[in-house]
């Protein structure tokens, strides 16, 4: 056996990446060989956070779209890995993540739900400004016991999480402090609720005890 | 907007007057028919115009297209000329009768039955069980009935003559002598003429070869399987679905062998264990995996026993041994006896460090430790977290979402725990799965389970308070 395919035992070492997808009104200086019954152009990408590049770890990306669309079954095997369509529908699009050969890992599919219309409170003024419309989700690639080749290729460079927010890059290590600020206070409460709960469990058992005697 | 009150404002000159224009509105009309009753009523709800489509039933056929002019029918006479005699029969005939042929003749095709003459006969076709007479009788018979079988052995009617026995001749013999001798003169006639068979011919000489026996059999068949009882035919198909599915079975059975077979030979050995078979080759191998052990113990190589045969491999010259599984036992039993490591020089693995393991140095820390010395080769120890790197004790091997991995409970525990989280401010899915966050997630979520049960006993202990002392209130009002 080469020592490249070889797993590292009890390692795991995990990627961080950003998927999701940004929409725009079309405006009326189209080119005339979109449908006219299309309201907006849309891509939709992955990319990893900071604008690193994955293609390193990943071969190839396929975006499965609306069988209405032809050749809905886009592949991408080099970076950036974005489809740009323009559309009228908002639908579900499944990303499929397939990586080098060197990882020999199975591919991971992950299902977004394309955005094209603001939503909250500012919506109407948004339609109308004809703002662009992004919709994204953080995650992390998790590899269990990975191959040394795999190894050494996601230690070449380092994948750390930008320290402030901004608008290109809404992940960073501080909004993942906020959620984890927002979930230690949640935890809290829960504690102090499971507290009251145990002293009133405690009072009636006693409670119990003591109707029982009688 | 009319087109008037545009070109008015554009100052654009007016068309064509209106006049010569058709009026560009529509006018319903008015239908002045006076309606009584239910079409009144109808016609008040429905408004007074039409309904905008209306289904035509049309009750009559309509006039056939014909593309010919009507001919007349003629009472003729005709005569078939296929009859041997003159009879004069009358028909209707289309248009203006012609004199053609009438058409039904044409389908009098007799058949071949062969004549032969007295020497042919005393050539090839003397039998003992058939006077010539009696052939000629057959044979004459069957030129008048065009060879139908079933009529000709009902009118089979031959008299012998004074000498001969009484002739009872069933279908199949009367069949027999007949093919008997068409093949025989057939043969007879070829070898005379000299001229061979055409295929047809030999179609035919081969399609005579009527094996009496064979028919006899086959007549006693069908009959039989005609006068099957319903719960016979039952029978039947039940077995013949049985057979078919033993069939099935022991065709996988036979596959499943083959596979099982493929299995056992494929490991393939370098050299036969027959060395080790002998005493000294037996002491040879025990010192073999002793050796093996202790470079285990002290490189850290891969945990489980039953990869002792791995191990085996990365000493030189012990061969993949046909005998892993008797390679575990022992190797255990040294395993458990081992104290303590020595410097002895162990050709195989990278130099290891001068490391005195302990004895009960488990597995997991060994192969954890050659995972670190690999990791640290790569990456400065302090920056592991720089790159996402954590060490686990259990890690199931492969590629995960860490958004896929947060725990689902029992679906109605789950809608409790959601609604909880929804009070509390927090999103069903998590904006920032990182692996911090996951942790506090999940740990957030037992807790509300936790909170959940214990509300659950409270409810329940409450329950029983109240129960209690509504009973003894009982009691107490009793006596």
């Amino acid at each position: 056996m080469s020592s490249g395919s070889k797993r590292l035992k009890n390692l795991q070492i995990c990627r961080p990446f950003v998927y999701g997808n940004m929409a725009v009104p079309l405006k009326e200086d189209r080119s005339p060989d979109i449908p006219t019954d299309h309201t907006h152009s849309w891509t939709v990408f992955l990319r990893g956070v900071n604008g690193d590049d994955l293609s390193s770890f990943v071969k190839r990306v396929v975006f499965k779209l609306h069988e209405t669309y032809p050749n809905s079954t886009r592949s991408i095997e080099e970076p950036p890995f974005e489809v740009t369509e323009t559309g009228w529908g908002e639908f579900e699009i499944s990303i499929r993540v397939y990586f080098v050969p060197e990882a020999s890992e199975k591919n991971v599919v992950m299902y977004h739900h394309l955005k094209l219309h603001p939503y909250g409170p500012e919506a109407e003024q948004q339609k109308l400004e004809g703002a662009t419309v992004t919709s994204m989700q953080y995650d992390e690639f998790v590899f269990n016991e990975p191959t040394e080749s795999l190894f050494e290729i996601l230690t070449k460079k380092t994948a750390v999480l930008p320290q402030q927010k901004s608008t290109l890059v809404p992940f960073s290590v501080q909004s993942e402090n906020e959620e984890l600020d927002r979930l230690s206070d949640a935890h809290v409460k829960v504690q102090e609720n499971i507290q009251r709960l145990t002293e009133r469990m405690h009072a009636l058992e006693r409670e119990k005890g003591a109707v029982r005697t009688l | 907007m009319s087109s008037a009150d545009i070109r008015d404002m554009l100052d654009l000159p007016s068309q064509v007057p209106a006049a010569s224009r058709p009026p560009p509105a529509k006018r319903i009309k008015t239908d002045g028919k006076k309606l009584d009753g239910i079409h009144r009523e109808l016609h008040n709800l429905l408004g007074e115009n039409t309904p905008p489509v209306t289904v035509m039933q049309s009750k009559f056929k309509e006039k056939p297209n014909w593309m010919q002019k009507p001919s007349p029918w003629v009472w003729t006479k005709f005569k078939n000329p296929a009859r041997g005699d003159d009879l004069e029969l009358y028909h209707w005939v289309r248009g203006a009768p012609s004199n053609d042929e009438y058409p039904f003749a044409k389908f009098n095709k007799p058949v071949d039955v062969p004549t032969f003459s007295k020497e042919e006969y005393d050539k090839c076709l003397a039998d003992t069980a058939w006077t010539s007479r009696e052939t000629e009788y057959l044979f004459d018979l069957c030129r008048e009935y065009d060879l139908r079988w079933l009529v000709v052995q009902d009118r089979y009617d031959y008299e012998p003559e004074e000498n001969e026995p009484p002739s009872i001749r069933t279908l199949e013999d009367l069949k027999e002598r007949y093919y008997f001798c068409c093949r025989k003169l057939m043969e007879l006639r070829r070898d005379a003429s000299g001229a061979d068979w055409t295929p047809r011919d030999l179609e035919l000489y081969n399609a005579m070869n009527f094996n009496k026996d064979k028919e006899i059999m086959r007549k006693q068949y069908l009959e039989r399987l005609l006068s099957r009882s319903p719960a016979e035919i039952a029978e039947e198909e039940r077995l013949i679905l049985e057979y078919r599915r033993l069939q099935e079975s022991s065709k996988k059975l036979v596959q499943d062998r083959e596979e099982l077979l493929r299995l056992l030979e494929s490991p393939q050995t370098a050299n036969t264990f027959a060395q080790y078979q002998s005493p000294q080759g037996l002491s040879q191998l025990a010192g073999n995996i002793l050796a093996s052990d202790k470079n285990r113990r002290r490189k850290g190589a891969p945990e489980a026993a039953a990869q002792g045969g791995q191990v085996a491999r990365a000493v030189p010259g012990t061969p993949n041994g046909g005998a892993p599984p008797q390679a575990v036992t022992p190797q255990q039993a040294v395993q458990n006896g081992v104290h303590g490591t020595k410097q002895t020089p162990q050709p195989g693995r990278s130099a290891a460090a001068q490391a005195a393991a302990t004895p009960a140095v488990s597995k997991a820390e060994l192969a954890q430790s050659v995972t670190n010395k690999k990791v640290a080769k790569r990456v400065p120890p302090g920056q592991e977290n720089l790159y996402g790197i954590s060490y686990h004790d259990k890690l199931v091997q492969g590629v995960y979402l860490r958004s896929t991995k947060i725990s689902t409970l029992k679906p109605t525990v789950q809608t409790k725990v959601a609604s909880i989280l929804a009070e509390l401010g927090i999103a069903p899915k998590l904006a920032m799965p990182t692996a911090k966050v996951c942790d506090r997630y999940e740990a957030l979520q037992q807790a509300i389970n936790l909170l959940i049960e214990t509300k659950k006993q409270v409810d329940k202990l409450d329950h029983e308070v109240k129960v209690s002392t509504s009973g003894n209130a009982v009691q107490e009002s009793d006596a």
